[in-house]
Parts: structure tokens; sequence; C-alpha cells
């Protein structure tokens, strides 16, 4: 197959999956990296936390800084859609690179590329969409991409790396991911030289070396390392915890690594460094859910190369099905402008299928129904100045909405924030035994939390009461004092917009 | 060689090759059991037996044997639950009807001790069956050992004394006779009918038996479809086939009906009950003692890609049972049931090709003194499985501490001094100790362990109330809930604890029990014990460190 008739399968797939990649504001933390953004640009990378009411234990790491001051920028100039736009593109191109990054020599035909960055964009669109992440994925596949340029005899291209680290670990914390892939690579291959090794080595140490160019220097190692051996973390965010494969999602997670295993069971070459690659990402999504995204960029390629020969290798066996061409025969191939119309053709109807979600109206819709925007108007109005709980994932939103006069909680920066403030959240989330007195000697008097949660019912006990309830969000805000215990007044309460 | 990719080829020696000296003798039964393969494999077998050993801990196994002694006291099928006040109205369909006889006759006879030992036996022989299986292949010691080694640990978070046993048990022989069909064909497979007559009144698992049949058998189909090497000759896969449908006949020989056959996937569909109980939920690999799961899974994987070459049938049975215990952490038993001869068979085989050439047989002690030595070896482990293992978990009484901990022991006495009839708001996981202890004088949980008879709605609505939802007050009163019952340090305890309108009437480390505070007067509660009695259960609970106290059943 052309190159060009396989590039247009590849291209038209990413454009397809741009219907999957291009997100609303779907991930809470978006609004703090937002409000971040905006702080940076106006004071500079804080030292210390700069929203919250509560006394975070370390210093705030700017490891996300530039994804934080270029999201606010997009957002300035283009809203929200503009944003989700940009992320959903970042995202897509991720899947094309590590689509690409076969070996030019074992690439397939352009519908097993095609079908496996779709089905990888399938198992990966949970965790993209307008977050930092995204760009540890971006930077995971051009990895892929240079240590394939590398296996394949090409030193020039290993001088990608040290600007790409460079990049990397002021967009987020994920580099750590590129480095592994590189050291992997160096490690497991056994075909290269002695200097083309040396200059991977090299080369993944300036990359290591330009990380502690950053605002937080070597104490963004620190941060990882923190982050990485969070006990609590689990307890908080549902990333951290191991799938659940109950849901469809991680259902199709399941698929492609199933399909995966057999691909490379059945194939005929099989390459040491993809499945040791591929079997440390599988592991870490058991660990972490949120592993699942790059272990879905991991296998877009090796899904495509492997299934492909595994088909060839197997395909002589099976009984033939009518619509099959005879042996040594294949279908007719498509004319060559048939590329270029099927790229046209996915384009067009990618362009007709988000367009809708672009808008301002949409992007509105979107937070309305999806963050406590109506409750944060009234608290702006009502209770300005108050100190609010909420919700780790809310205070994340609201953290945006009252950047300034530290009113809200602890948000989903828990590594700023330290175990003790941690725990103190987990007291009143999770409704340990002293969560009464942890809210008293908050002094918290005020909250935002959704209507049929535990913390809703918890506080009725103490006597709150309800302000307003927003039945778009499913929250209600309550207020200390002057309530009866009555689930009722859930019902009575006038509506916060 | 593509042709070689997948295969139903035998992985190691065939099976007519049985075991020989380099002289080309046959090997004895006692030579073999002497030698140092054998000597560790004996060592390993027994090993076996420790994890899949334990007290009680099943928080079902409670309703279990008081539904045991009903059916035992009334003659018949109990049609409805006389334990709650919930649900009492639902037909109940008393799908282990026949392991509750069991265990009321067992406990009758001996206690808690007799139970335990048994369903302890029945685990281990369910292993054996692994163990048989996989000898099929004639693994090298080592593989062999080292896989069953792995298997009973990556199972532990399953094992223990509980009616599931009885379907692992019954599921690995399923395989056995079915593999043995396959490879020598014979009658002793027509052994499954009676099997399954007895399982389909032992346990609804019965259908992951019959799920197995039909797996191998597709897995078969395909590979006489797509002419894979070394499949199963096409007369003893009809002959499995036949089989297969006469199982299913007799499985609805039950006292309950064919219905019978149905019946698990209304819990295997249900959301509820995959949401709400922990065992239906997926493994967190955050634990440690389901990483070994993780690690056999990972390994079984990685050999297979390294190896290529599996039966179809085996590769199937991996796939099911990956999928079911990645769903349930429950379902890692049949994880371990299907694929723990795969993995056998792949480690040796990955063995047998790094091994360059057949390594040298050296010299062994004669006969006698190697049978000495198996005899003091097995007579050491079994002495201290018995001493170490078998004997404290029989042993330990109903009012013990460790039951103290895991069940709500201490509260149920003082609940057991209440003269009225109570309507008891509970745990879930503890429903079925409360109504083991307190049925008989009349009072009724919220909930228990059979999640069919619950229903979907009562679940949910459980769940609200544990969770706490606002309605939950709500919820407690409109059932007419009298007292409610559950874990210290729970958010609901912690929430009812600053509730205006309930006051706590009982606590103990394990337990804290509130009451309506406008009917508390009524309900005549016996006061709060204050557990000072040296040497008594619950002041040994009271002293224990809230840090060593155990985590409750959920």
């Amino acid at each position: 197959m052309s190159s060009l008739r396989r590039n247009g399968w590849v291209i038209g797939a990413a454009l397809l999956s741009l219907v999957l990649t291009v997100q609303p504001f779907r991930d809470s933390d978006v609004w703090w990296h937002l409000a971040m953004g905006h702080y940076i640009i106006a004071h500079g990378i804080p030292a210390v936390e700069p929203f919250s009411f509560l006394h975070a234990a370390n210093p705030w790491v700017g490891q996300q800084w530039l994804y934080e001051v270029g999201l606010a920028r997009v957002v300035d100039v283009g809203g929200a859609s503009l944003a989700s736009l940009v992320m959903g593109v970042v995202a897509s191109s991720a899947l094309l690179i590590a689509a690409l990054s076969i070996p030019p020599h074992r690439r397939p035909a352009g519908p097993w590329m095609a079908g496996a960055l779709i089905l990888s964009a399938l198992v990966a669109a949970q965790l993209v969409g307008v977050r930092g992440q995204v760009f540890s994925l971006f930077g995971a596949a051009v990895v892929l991409y240079v240590v394939m340029r590398w296996r394949s005899g090409s030193t020039r291209i290993l001088l990608v790396l040290p600007p790409l680290f460079l990049v990397w670990a002021n967009l987020h914390a994920g580099f750590i991911i590129g480095l592994g892939i590189a050291v992997l690579a160096l490690l497991a291959t056994r075909t290269a030289g002695r200097r083309s090794r040396l200059l991977l080595g090299a080369a993944i140490a300036a990359g290591a070396l330009v990380t502690l160019v950053n605002p937080s220097g070597p104490g963004l190692w620190a941060y990882v390392a923190t982050t990485f051996t969070n006990p609590t973390l689990t307890g908080v965010v549902t990333e951290w915890q191991s799938p659940d494969f109950h849901g469809i999602w991680l259902r199709l997670f399941e698929v492609e690594a199933g399909l995966l295993a057999v691909a490379w069971t059945l194939s005929r070459r099989r390459d040491l460094v993809d499945l040791v690659l591929a079997g440390i990402v599988f592991t870490a999504s058991l660990q972490a859910q949120r592993n699942v995204s790059l272990f879905a960029l991991v296998a877009a390629p090796q899904l495509a190369m492997y299934g492909a020969d595994a088909w060839s290798a197997q395909r002589s066996k099976l009984p033939r099905l009518p619509l099959w061409p005879p042996a040594g025969r294949r279908w007719r191939r498509p004319p060559r402008w048939f590329a270029s119309a099927l790229v046209a053709v996915v384009a067009a109807g990618t362009a007709v299928a988000i367009a809708p979600q672009l808008t301002a109206s949409a992007a509105a819709s979107y937070e309305s129904s999806h963050q406590p925007k109506a409750p944060a108007d009234y608290v702006a109005v009502h209770l300005a100045g108050h100190r609010i709980y909420s919700i780790d994932t809310w205070t994340g939103y609201l953290a945006g909405r009252f950047p300034v006069g530290r009113v809200v909680y602890l948000y989903d920066e828990t590594a700023v924030f330290g175990d003790a403030a941690l725990q103190q959240y987990l007291d009143i989330h999770d409704l340990r035994p002293d969560w009464a007195q942890v809210i008293g000697d908050a002094a918290i008097r005020d909250a935002i939390v959704p209507a049929g949660g535990q913390e809703a019912a918890a506080l009725l006990t103490l006597g709150w009461s309800v302000d307003c309830r927003d039945p778009l969000s499913a929250s209600v805000v309550m207020s200390a004092g002057g309530g009866d215990g009555s689930a009722a007044s859930f019902d009575a309460a006038p509506s916060c917009s | 060689m593509a042709g070689d990719v997948i295969s139903t080829a035998p992985v190691a020696a065939p099976l007519s090759s049985p075991p020989q000296h380099a002289d080309g003798a046959r090997q004895s039964f006692v030579d073999r059991l002497t030698s140092p393969g054998g000597l560790f494999l004996s060592a390993v077998l027994i090993a076996t037996a420790f994890p899949v050993t334990n007290a009680i801990r099943d928080p079902d196994f409670w309703w279990h044997l008081r539904s045991g002694q009903l059916i035992l006291q009334t003659g018949g099928l109990l049609h409805t639950d006389p334990f709650t006040y919930t649900v009492s109205n639902h037909v109940w369909t008393m799908h282990e009807w026949l392991t509750e006889v069991l265990f009321a006759e067992l406990y009758r006879w001996a206690g808690l001790a007799a139970i335990v030992a048994v369903l302890s036996v029945v685990t281990w022989l369910g292993v054996l069956c692994i163990f048989v299986r996989a000898r099929l292949d004639r693994p090298g010691p080592f593989a062999l050992g080292g896989g069953m080694v792995l298997a009973v640990i990556a199972g532990y978070p399953i094992w223990g004394p509980r009616a599931q046993m009885i379907t692992f048990a019954l599921a690995c022989l399923t395989l056995l006779l079915t593999e043995r069909h396959l490879r020598r064909g014979g009658r002793g497979t027509l052994l499954l009918l009676p099997i399954f007559l007895v399982w389909s009144n032992l346990h609804s698992g019965f259908i992951i038996g019959l799920g197995f049949m039909a797996v191998v058998l597709v897995a078969e189909g395909a590979a006489h479809l797509l002419h894979l090497q070394g499949r199963a000759p096409i007369a003893r896969v009809r002959g499995l086939a036949l089989l297969l449908v006469g199982c299913l006949v007799v499985s609805a020989i039950n006292l309950n009906g064919p219905s019978i056959i149905l019946y698990p996937f209304a819990t295997q569909g249900s959301v509820a009950q995959q949401s709400l109980i922990l065992e239906w939920h997926s493994p967190d690999f955050h634990d440690w003692s389901v990483r070994f799961f993780g690690l056999m899974l990972l390994s079984l994987v990685a050999l297979i890609v390294v190896n290529r070459n599996i039966r179809l049938r085996d590769a199937a049975l991996v796939l099911v049972t990956v999928a079911l215990s990645l769903q349930s952490v429950r379902h890692i038993a049949l994880f371990v049931a299907a694929s723990t001869p795969v993995w056998i068979s792949q480690a040796d085989l990955l063995v047998a090709r790094r091994r360059a050439r057949p390594r040298r047989r050296t010299a062994l002690p004669p006969v006698p003194i190697r049978a000495v030595a198996w005899g003091l070896l097995c007579g050491v482990l079994l002495l201290v499985y018995l001493s170490a293992r078998l004997l404290p978990s029989m042993r330990t009484r109903e009012d013990s501490l460790f039951y103290a901990q895991d069940f709500p022991v201490c509260a149920a006495r003082w609940l057991a001094a209440d003269p009225l009839p109570l309507r008891i708001f509970n745990q879930y996981g503890e429903g079925g100790y409360l109504a083991y202890r307190l049925s008989a004088q009349g009072d009724r949980v919220f909930v228990f362990g059979d999640a069919a008879l619950m229903g979907d709605a009562l679940l949910y609505t459980y769940g609200n109330v544990e969770s706490v939802t606002p309605q939950w007050d709500a919820i407690l009163r409109n059932a007419g809930t009298d007292i409610v019952l559950f874990d210290t340090n729970a958010p609901l305890s912690n929430v009812i604890a600053h509730a205006s309108d309930w006051v706590q009437v009982y606590a103990d480390p394990h337990n804290v029990a509130f009451a309506p505070r406008d009917r508390v007067a009524a309900l005549h509660l016996p006061p709060q014990p204050s557990y000072t009695t040296p040497g008594d259960t619950c002041t040994a609970l009271v002293q224990t460190p809230a840090a060593q106290l155990q985590q409750a059943p959920g």
C-alpha cells in the first residue's frame, strides 16, 4: 500500500478521533488551573498555595505553570471552546504520532493503523480533554517516535529529546514517563551499536538534566516522588484507584489489552521493547486507571503492527468466507483519489459532529449542569468572603470562581496541601468520628455540597439550613444554624439562580 | 513457524510416555514419590492446605447455618424469609438448601469445628483437582509446584469456609473430568451427571461448571473448524456436547424446579449487587493480597506470548476467567481453577525450551532411605498444618474474640436480653449473624446477605441509608425501624450520633446502637453492659486497642 493511501487512512482516523478528544471542561481541575494561569500572568508563580483557607504543608510546585498560562491565554482569546479544540487536537496528534511510531518497514496497511488508532481513542477518551495530562500523552508519543527512529538507525533525531523534556517538565510532571520509555529502549534494545547507545544515553541524561530548568528546580522531582508514594491519594482521587471493570469504558480497555495479547501470540516477530513497555503500562493501569490512556497510546502502534502481522500469518488457515478474495488475490485497490476524498469526508463529518460542542452557549450549559455555577453565583452575592466547604472536585471549580480572599477548601492538588490537610478533608467527606469538630475548628459555616450526598445529610443533623438549591448541578448551598434537621428543607429551599 | 502458533498439541511430553529411568525402565510410584521432585510436590501439596484453611470469615455463613436448621425443623424449604422485616413477602429461592442442611447437620454433630474442617478439605480437594489436571501434561516438578503455590497465594482473598468453595471444588473437578475425557475418552466423564444433580442443589454456581463445559466445546468446535493441531477427536467433542445437555437436564432436578438454571443470571445481571457488595467489585490492586493474582495474570500472559503454543480450549478458558476475575474479585477463584494448569504447562514449556541439554540424573539414595525422608517431611508438614492452622481454626469458638472482632457478637448478646421482638437496621454484612443469633426470639433485620432475595430496590434503599443520603432518617422511620445497629465509626453511626431525635443505647468497639428518642422507652432495651468480667469475650473486645481490631466484613 502506498504511503499516501496509508497516511490517508491514518490521518482520517486521527481526524475522526477528534469527535472523542474534543471535550468540554469535564475535568474539574481545569478551573483551578485556569485560575492559576491568570494568577501567574498577574503575579508570577506563587510560593505558596494561593486560593484555599487551609494551611498547605508544602510550598507550591508550579509543575504545570506553562500549561496553566497557556490555558489562560487561550481561554482569554477564544473562550472555553478554543481550549477544548486545542487540547483535543493535541490528544489526537498524540495518537497520530504514536500510530506513526511503527518502523517504516513494518507499517501495516492503513485500515489496521486507522482501526487501532480509533480503538485507542475510544479507550483513552475518558482521560483526555482539557487537562495537563494530555501533554504528557503527547510527549510520550513523541518519545515513542524518537525511539523508533533511533532504533532504525537515526541518531540525529535524538536532538529532539532535550528540548522536548525542557518544555514537558514545565507543562506537566508526567515527563517521567518519557524518560522511562527512553531508558527502557536503551536497556532492552540489543541491536543498537555502542555509539548509538551512548548517544541515546547522553540524550536521556541531557533530557533529565533540563527537567531541572523549571520554577521549582529539583523540587519538581520531589513533587513527583511525593505524588507517586502518597498512600491516601487513592482515597480522594478516583483516577488513582484500580479500574472498575463493570463500566463499558474499562471493558474496552480490557478488550484492547486482550487483542494485543492475542496479536503478540499469533504474530511471527515480537520486539522485546514493545512487550516490556506494554506490560509495564498495563500493570500501571491495573494499579491506577489514569494510566489507561497511556496504555491506549502505547497499544495503538503495537495493535496495528502485530495485529496485521498475526492476520497475515494465520489467514491462510482460516476457512474461506464468501466475501473473501481467492488465495493469492486481494480486493481491488481503490483509486488514488480515494485517500484524499476519505480524509475530506471524515474531516467534514468530524467538523459537523464537534461544532455544536464548540459554541459559547454549549460550554456555559455544560458548566451549569456539571459544576455548581448557580450556587457559586449565590455565594458571590450573599456569602461573599465566607469560608466555603465543598467536595474536592467542586472546590477546584470554586477556586476558579473565587480566586481571591482564600475562601475555598481543599482541591485536587493534594501533594501541596499535604497529608494532614488531606486527612482533615477526609474527616469531613467520609464522615469520620470527628467530622463535626473538624468543621467547627476550621470555622466553616457555609458549604456547597451535592444535594443527595452524605455531607448534606450530615450537616442537617448539625442544624444547618438550606439556603438554596440548584437542580441543574444537583447541589445546595447550606449555612450553619436555622435548620430543622428535616430532609424536606431541600425541596422547600429556593432556587439558587 | 506460523503453523505452530496456536496448537492443540500437548505442550510437554505426551501422555503416552510415562516417567522412565535413564536406562528406559519405568519408575515405580514409590520411586517417583520419593524422588527430589516427588518430595517437593508432596511438600507443595501439603503447603497448599495452609492458605485454604481458616476460621469462618464469610458473613453469609451464619444465615446459611440458621436456614439449614430451619429446613431441618420444618422438613421443607422456606418459601419466604423469616429473617427480615422488609422483604418477608418475597419468594425465596433457596439455591443452597443442601449446603445449608449440610452445615446444620455438621454443626449439630460437632459445632463449627466440623464445618471448618469439611470446607477446608473440600477446598483443598479442589486444589488437588487442579494439580491432577495440570499433571495431565506431565510438567516438571518445579513448574508444577511453583504454579500450585502461586495459585493458592493468588486465590488468598477468596479462600475460607464458605459455600462458594463447594462450587470451586466442583468446578475444578468438572474441568479435570472434561480434560481427561477430551484426551483419553472413556466413561469416567459420566460422573458429571450425578455431580451436577447434587451441585445444582448445593449452590447455584453449578452454572459455572456448565459454562466451562460450553466454553471448552465452543473452543474445540473452533479448533476443528480451523483444523488446529492436537484438537480432541470429534467423537469425544460430540460426546461432551451430549454430556453438557445431560448435565443441563439433571441440574433442573432440583427442589426449586427448573427455574434454578436461570437464577444465577439474575445475580450476575444485578447492577445493585455488583455495585454495593464488596466481593462483586473489581480487584483493588493496591491491596497486597490481590497483587499475587495480578502477578499470576501477568506472568501467564507473558508465558503464553513467549511460548506461542497453547490449546485453543485453554486459551478460551483463560480469556473467560480473566474477564470474570477482573470484573469481580470473587471470581479470582474461577481464574485459579481454570488457568492454573495452563500457567503450569506454559511455565514448563518455557523451562524446557530454555534447557539446552537434558539434565544429568544424579544417583539417589536407596528407596527405603528416601521413603523415610518423605515420611518425615510430610509428617512434619502435616503436624505443623494441623497444629498451626487446622486445629486453631476449628477450635475458634462462636463467642471468641476472633469472631467478636468481625461480627456483632457482643451486641447480639445485649439484644438477646431484650424481651420484645425488635426491627433492627443493620450493616449488610452483619444481617446474617444477627439473623442467626436473634431470629428465634422474633427479632428481624433490615437486610442480610441473600442479595437476590433482597432485590435491587431494597439494596438501593439500604445503600441510601448506609451512604447517609438526606433520606436516611425517613427511610428508617417509614420502615418501622426500632433500632439502628451499625459499625462503630461508620459514617451512618457518626451522623446519627449528632441527630437530636436519635439516642445512643449501646456501644462496644465493634458496634454502636441508636433508637428513636420518642420510642426508646417503649422498646424496653436492656441497659448498656459494663463488660468488666475477666475472661469474657466482650471484656476482651473492649480492652483491645482500636488499632488492633480487624476490619469488619463488608
